[in-house]
């Protein structure tokens, strides 16, 4: 099948296979259903990127409308493998809701029907070459995840969800905004090429250099509030703490990605108009980002919240990365996808160890790895490798990251950035020893882990050190054909 | 440019300033829906008279649903969610309404600065235009600030998209049709899904007041 075809697949098959969803008669089979087109999908997605690996670019129709590169392809992949760890996962958290009645069969239909639509919202975002286009698909992933952030019900789950809805389609229509004002800076092009991402690198260097300006404000602050960058991040903690566990898992492995995908894709053009401008206005973001994270996560009390917090951190981290050239945007990659496993991981622990403890309050959270064999363990190594702890990957690109401030000699970027990284470590490990370590609370029953449980956990935990000791060949190539699409010299 | 179309355009914009301004200091939450369709009228008309080029059937096609949408469907559904939820007022939270038409002025002012600066750079239209898109834009956002019912966040939310879709019919002449038709559904969408989000609201708070979901915080 050409890349073209199999795209287009792609981002049909999760619509009609969630709208097939509505025929079965039972939540497990739609949950099991949803697993398989998931585990299709992120099948699809490796080897679409082995058809594309090599080639600078897959032109994948006729108007340049769609077409995939290093940078899209790598980020399909990783999209890939969060709903899929994602929707395995489901398969165990809802079956106790199932059990506890909170989850029938109308609920999983139109959970099915949100979440494969997001999939291909999210698709359609990676695969845009015209920028209105990528536009609509990060807009139409906030309209298809609202109702999976509310769900659960109850005020706290609606109050969460409103806010999404709000903050983030305000902070969406800045991004439109800033797309108008980046397509208005190339006045001279030719009919229906404006708004082309490839067209607009050809000309880079003649576009308006105000409006170009204008343009990333805009839409640094409107794809930022979707990314979850400080401060435009208020929505995110409340719709990550509220939010079945394996949405929040997806949220923060990947849908905070793509947004922030979106802003990257305009570094290079506003760099040719005014050089330092966009890696400045992302670099100053991100250790915002870092530093808020840093004093939120001291006081929190919730567990998800406290990794919703972690999310805004990571993110900055890997926004700092953009913006400090190709060997940062290489660390910034490698950041997104270790992320992206530990944070998944962190979040599949926490939620079915909620449902365990019956709450996410740290403080009733004692004992987890008596509590849960398979997820207590889980939780304290993920939270280890968020934090940076050696030999999990995540140490390695943030080494990585540190050693490009280091040879840019970015002195002050350095100092802040490892007081809020540092401040990060000490008050998560506090949180992560006091759950994971101790004696549960005797109401809490210890149960024996579902075989599925420790394969997903060991896979990602697995991944982790794997991809901390060694990165293959593959991956690396795979990388630096994203670096020469968004790695801008500084 | 034609005088009469010079003026025309002036009365269009002008009512858009003042539909604006009528929503900031309004209460009355029906009278506000059907000032956002008139609001919706005047920038669906707008494209169509600013146009440099003769009005296509693709403009006259994005234009009728604008105006289709914003004008009667936006409308309609506001003013059927205020009488199934029983809300009629909204008296504004932390400011009043004499703050928010207050803190609306100062928009004015900002906008007529943002507008004039940006405005330079692009293709010249009469009457400010960018002046009042921006307006709209900044009003949009005071408006889900300084609110206190749900409801009128969504018209706040439906007001800055209004600034931004006059602010992009003049900026940017060729966007592809399939791509605004796209826009328009996506806003149509959020506005539905807005709509269910706040009967949700209702149903859990006895209420739509927006300053009740306040449990989650830090």
């Amino acid at each position: 099948m050409s890349s073209a075809n199999l795209v287009f697949v792609m981002l049909a098959a999760p619509i009609a296979a969630g709208i097939a969803g509505f025929a079965m008669k039972s939540p497990a089979l739609i949950l099991r259903w949803v697993a398989v087109v998931t585990g299709a999908f992120f099948l699809a997605s490796i080897a679409l990127a082995v058809q594309v690996f090599g080639f600078p670019e897959v032109l994948l129709s006729t108007d340049r409308a769609l077409r995939v590169d290093g940078f899209s392809v790598f980020h399909i992949v990783v999209l890939g493998l969060t709903y899929f760890g994602s929707s395995l996962f489901a398969l165990a958290y809802f079956r106790h809701e199932v059990a506890e009645g909170h989850f029938d069969t109308t609920m999983a239909r139109r959970y099915a029907a949100f979440w494969l639509a997001g999939l291909s919202a999210m698709l359609l975002v990676l695969v845009s070459n015209n920028l209105g286009l990528m536009w609509v698909g990060m807009e139409t992933t906030t309209i298809v995840t609202a109702y999976l952030v509310g769900m659960h019900g109850g005020g706290a789950a609606i109050e969460a969800m409103w806010k999404y809805l709000i903050v983030c389609s305000v902070g969406i229509a800045f991004a439109f905004m800033g797309t108008l004002l980046c397509a208005a800076s190339a006045p001279h092009a030719a009919a229906g090429e404006a708004l082309l991402w490839t067209h607009l690198m050809d000309e880079r260097a003649h576009l308006n250099p105000q409006l170009m300006k204008a343009a990333f404000v805009f839409l640094a602050v409107g794809y930022g509030t979707k990314a979850g960058l400080a401060p435009m991040h208020t929505w995110l903690p409340d719709a990550h703490s509220q939010a079945p566990a394996p949405v929040s898992a997806m949220f923060s492995g990947f849908m905070l990605n793509a947004a922030l995908y979106c802003v990257v894709r305009y570094v290079p053009i506003v760099e040719a108009t005014s050089p330092g401008f966009g890696p400045g206005l992302l670099v100053g973001l991100g250790l915002l980002s870092v530093l808020v994270a840093a004093v939120f996560i001291i006081f929190q009390r919730d567990a998800k919240r406290m990794l919703a917090y972690h999310t805004v951190e990571h993110i900055g981290i890997i926004a700092i990365g953009y913006g400090l050239g190709p060997a940062g945007a290489f660390a910034a990659l490698f950041h997104t996808l270790n992320h992206t496993l530990a944070k998944a991981l962190a979040f599949f622990s926490v939620g079915r160890l909620g449902q365990i403890y019956g709450s996410h309050d740290m403080g009733r959270i004692r004992g987890a790895i008596d509590a849960h064999p398979v997820y207590g363990p889980a939780l304290f190594g993920s939270l280890l490798a968020l934090v940076g702890v050696a030999p999990f990957a995540i140490f390695v690109s943030e080494f990585l990251l540190v050693r490009v401030m280091v040879q840019q000699a970015r002195w002050l970027l350095l100092v802040t950035f490892l007081v809020g990284v540092g401040v990060i470590f000490t008050a998560a490990l506090l949180h992560g020893i006091g759950m994971v370590f101790g004696k549960p609370p005797e109401d809490v029953a210890a149960i024996e882990p579902h075989p599925g449980s420790k394969l997903l956990s060991f896979a990602f935990l697995g991944a982790l050190v794997f991809l901390g000791v060694w990165m293959p060949a593959p991956l690396r190539q795979a990388i630096e054909s994203a670096v020469h699409i968004v790695g801008i010299q500084p | 440019m034609d005088a009469h179309l010079t003026a025309t355009i002036n009365i269009l914009l002008g009512t858009a300033m003042v539909s604006t301004l009528a929503l900031l200091g309004t209460s009355r939450l029906r009278t506000c829906a059907r000032v956002l369709g008139l609001q919706g009228l005047a920038i669906g008309l707008l494209p169509a008279l600013t146009s440099t080029e003769h009005v296509t059937l693709r403009i006259g096609a994005v234009m009728l649903g604008n105006i289709i949408l914003k004008s009667l469907v936006f409308p309609w559904l506001l003013l059927r969610v205020c009488r199934k939820l029983s809300v009629r007022r909204d008296p504004g939270s932390f400011v009043g309404m004499g703050g928010a038409v207050l803190l609306g002025v100062l928009c004015l002012g900002a906008a007529a600065w943002v507008g004039t600066t940006v405005g330079a750079q692009l293709p010249t239209h009469p009457g400010g235009v960018y002046i009042v898109a921006f307006f709209l834009v900044l009003t949009g956002l005071l408006l889900i600030i300084v609110r206190r019912r749900a409801v009128m966040q969504v018209m706040g939310y439906l007001t800055l998209e209004n600034g931004i879709y006059l602010f992009g019919s003049c900026a940017v002449i060729d966007v592809p049709f399939l791509l605004e038709f796209g826009v328009l559904l996506d806003v149509f969408a959020a506005v539905f899904v807005m709509g269910a989000a706040l009967r949700q609201i209702h149903a859990e708070f006895s209420s739509d007041d927006a300053t009740q979901l306040s449990e989650l915080s830090g």
